[in-house]
């Protein structure tokens, strides 16, 4: 007897089978799920919850760089890339995105544990940092103010012609 | 685990969710019954008026018009292997020659968890023992109503890490879904990566070493991990330990190289969080909510890179209904999320990247499926027709292109060589079954029938299982 009828059967065999399998495995499934169901309840604006965390180490309690130590980034953040290089996102969807979710604690909140300035406690603190930067100029110091710059230039200039 | 004093403290959690604009639902469904009508109806008529011009009959019209059809899905699937073979050849070779070193900022895992009791703790030993400075643990007990809450307030404190110290905190929230659990640890978390991952996964030891250096590039807003079946040896799961490598995996792969990964996976995916925000977060309106904020990520601009080496080992099904009863959620999820995002389908002007992937997405949830069926019923019917050994044919062609790429993938990703006889069967009766499974959700989505969530049931298989210390691609977890 010839070889491919028995293998082309055998496949035939299995792929009606897997049909079936398929069409059984689906009304299983359809009546496992009509045992349960449950109306979805409205949504409110927040939830209470509960925060369990560790009691704060003395070292993160007072200069807050002990378990979040900071690394030496050699690389670009956002924050430092030039404004062509972020994402494009304009500034009018940003608005619109509406402000960071942050948790509201009912009782006293936690010590910040942020190490440094990268790990502001507020949204708000950290939106603000980053836009204030936008209107500063970079520096050899670093992010300087423009009119401060200006101050200090006029005050070389005083030196310079004096 | 080290026993500390705990605090405790009442918090409001923001429940808020970007809504998208209310869409007629009913107006939608009427639109589309009419455009599919009315091409229909246009193309009979075309048939009806040329094909006494010509010589066909209607069987031979039905037969030939088939043919031509399988030939254009045949086509379709190779040039669909080949591309994803080559550009994730291209992937893994510039993966293997950059080296990006050095950067290690704070990142927040948060564990959301649902009744993961039997599994959390050794979860959570896994994550202690992730080789990196730098880190803490969120763990979000969403409404859970067996022994979770308990357990995870035994682990809650500073932990001893592989390198440091790792502050382990739980929040205690009402049951609201895995999005707002995750929501919530992004609230609370203040580091600027979060890595979010499934209750029962576990993630290799250089997870976030490997996976946090893409975001050197400021473009870079996510990263996808690797996910890696778990609970091996068993017919069910090595199958699908074969899928997850040789589809998912792999297109994830090259769809790094243009760093459009399509799905960020829910048992590990690395955020900025600054794109977090500018996609409004995760939403609860679709069953996949990992392919919807990955969507939302790509439309506002943002690049999603793929990382091999950032390893989650997850618990897959065991039991067949368990399977189908996933994909099922999965295929509507990713229609949900495709319709949710479906602007960008017809109109690429808005993104070009997004409709390229929602093409891809809508081909691989829908297109796919459909024809695969097709395929099989139409060498079921031309068997009786005495043609039996069409099938036989089509199947072995399948097959080879099957095992081939199972051999390229699994030597690619150095997995177990185990795997490749499962190809023999992998087309004609895995992907069949999920195929069918999907093309049943497709219709269920479109007809609006409800669903619910589900939740599969946990066996604690994996409790048994170590994560190795330093994995590269493709050294697995090992039983003990």
């Amino acid at each position: 007897m010839e070889l491919i009828p028995i293998l082309s059967l055998i496949v035939l065999v299995a792929t009606i089978s897997t049909f079936i399998l398929a069409v059984g495995a689906y009304i299983l499934y359809k009546v496992r799920e009509r045992k349960g169901k449950a109306a979805q309840a409205p949504q409110p604006s927040s939830i209470p919850a509960e925060l369990i965390s560790p009691t704060p180490v003395i070292a993160e309690q007072h200069t807050g760089a002990g378990m979040r130590r900071t690394y030496e980034e050699p690389y670009p953040t956002r924050d430092r890339v030039t404004e062509y290089q972020r994402s494009p996102m304009y500034e009018q969807q940003r608005a619109q995105a509406g402000p960071e979710m942050r948790p509201t604690y009912v009782s006293s909140p936690p010590p910040s544990t942020g190490s440094s300035g990268r790990y502001a406690t507020s949204a708000e603190d950290r939106y603000s940092t980053s836009e204030r930067k936008k209107f500063m100029r970079y520096t050899k110091d670093g992010y300087v103010e423009p009119t401060k710059e200006i101050e200090k230039k006029k005050k070389e200039d005083q030196l310079k012609w004096r | 685990m080290m026993e500390q004093k705990l605090q405790k403290y009442k918090i409001a959690l923001d429940n808020r969710e970007r809504k998208e604009p209310k869409r007629n639902e009913g107006k939608e469904k009427l639109r589309v019954i009419f455009l599919t009508g009315l091409t229909s109806l246009f193309l009979i008529i075309i048939i009806l008026v040329t094909l006494p011009l010509t010589v066909l009959t209607w069987s031979g019209l039905f037969v030939y018009s088939s043919i031509v059809a399988l030939v254009i899905f045949l086509f379709v699937l190779l040039f669909r292997y080949f591309s994803i073979l080559v550009m994730a050849y291209l992937y893994l070779t510039k993966y293997t020659v950059e080296s990006k070193e050095g950067y290690y900022p704070f990142i927040s895992i948060i564990v959301p968890v649902f009744n993961e009791g039997k599994i959390l703790r050794n979860s959570i030993e896994s994550l202690l023992d992730i080789e990196y400075p730098n880190y803490e643990i969120i763990i979000v007990n969403d409404g859970s109503t067996d022994n979770t809450a308990k357990v995870a307030e035994e682990v809650v404190g500073y932990q001893q890490g592989r390198t440091a110290l790792v502050k382990v905190s739980l929040i205690n929230k009402p049951n609201g879904g895995k999005s707002k659990a995750l929501n919530a640890g992004i609230q609370y978390s203040e580091a600027e990566f979060v890595l979010c991952m499934d209750g029962d996964s576990q993630l290799s030891a250089n997870t976030l070493k490997m996976g946090i250096r893409h975001f050197i590039d400021p473009n870079v807003g996510a990263v996808a991990g690797n996910v890696k079946v778990e609970n091996r040896k068993r017919i069910l799961t090595d199958l699908q330990a074969l899928e997850y490598v040789e589809g998912l995996n792999m297109p994830r792969s090259a769809q790094g190289f243009i760093k459009m990964v399509n799905i960020i996976p829910g048992p590990i995916g690395i955020f900025r969080k600054s794109a977090l925000r500018d996609a409004g977060y995760y939403s609860s309106d679709t069953f996949a909510e990992d392919a919807d904020i990955t969507l939302k990520i790509l439309e506002k601009g943002w690049k999603i890179n793929y990382e091999p080496n950032a390893m989650a080992f997850t618990e897959a099904p065991v039991k067949l209904h368990q399977l189908l009863k996933q994909r099922y959620r999965w295929t509507r999820g990713i229609l949900q999320a495709i319709r949710k995002h479906k602007k960008h389908i017809l109109n690429p002007t808005i993104n070009f990247n997004n409709t390229l992937i929602l093409w891809s997405m809508f081909y691989e949830a829908l297109l796919w499926p459909a024809m695969n069926i097709f395929a099989n019923l139409f060498f079921i019917v031309a068997a009786f027709y005495g043609m039996s050994s069409l099938v036989f044919f089509w199947w072995v062609g399948i097959m080879l292109l099957d095992m081939m790429a199972a051999i390229y993938c699994i030597a690619a990703e150095r997995e177990e060589f185990r795997l490749v006889p499962y190809s023999i069967f992998y087309r004609l009766i895995f992907i069949l079954l999920i195929d069918i499974t999907k093309a049943m959700a497709t219709v269920e989505e479109f007809l609006g029938i409800s669903m619910t969530w589900g939740k599969l049931e946990r066996s604690g298989s994996s409790s048994q299982t170590v994560i190795a210390k330093s994995p590269s691609v493709g050294v697995r977890n090992k039983k003990v």
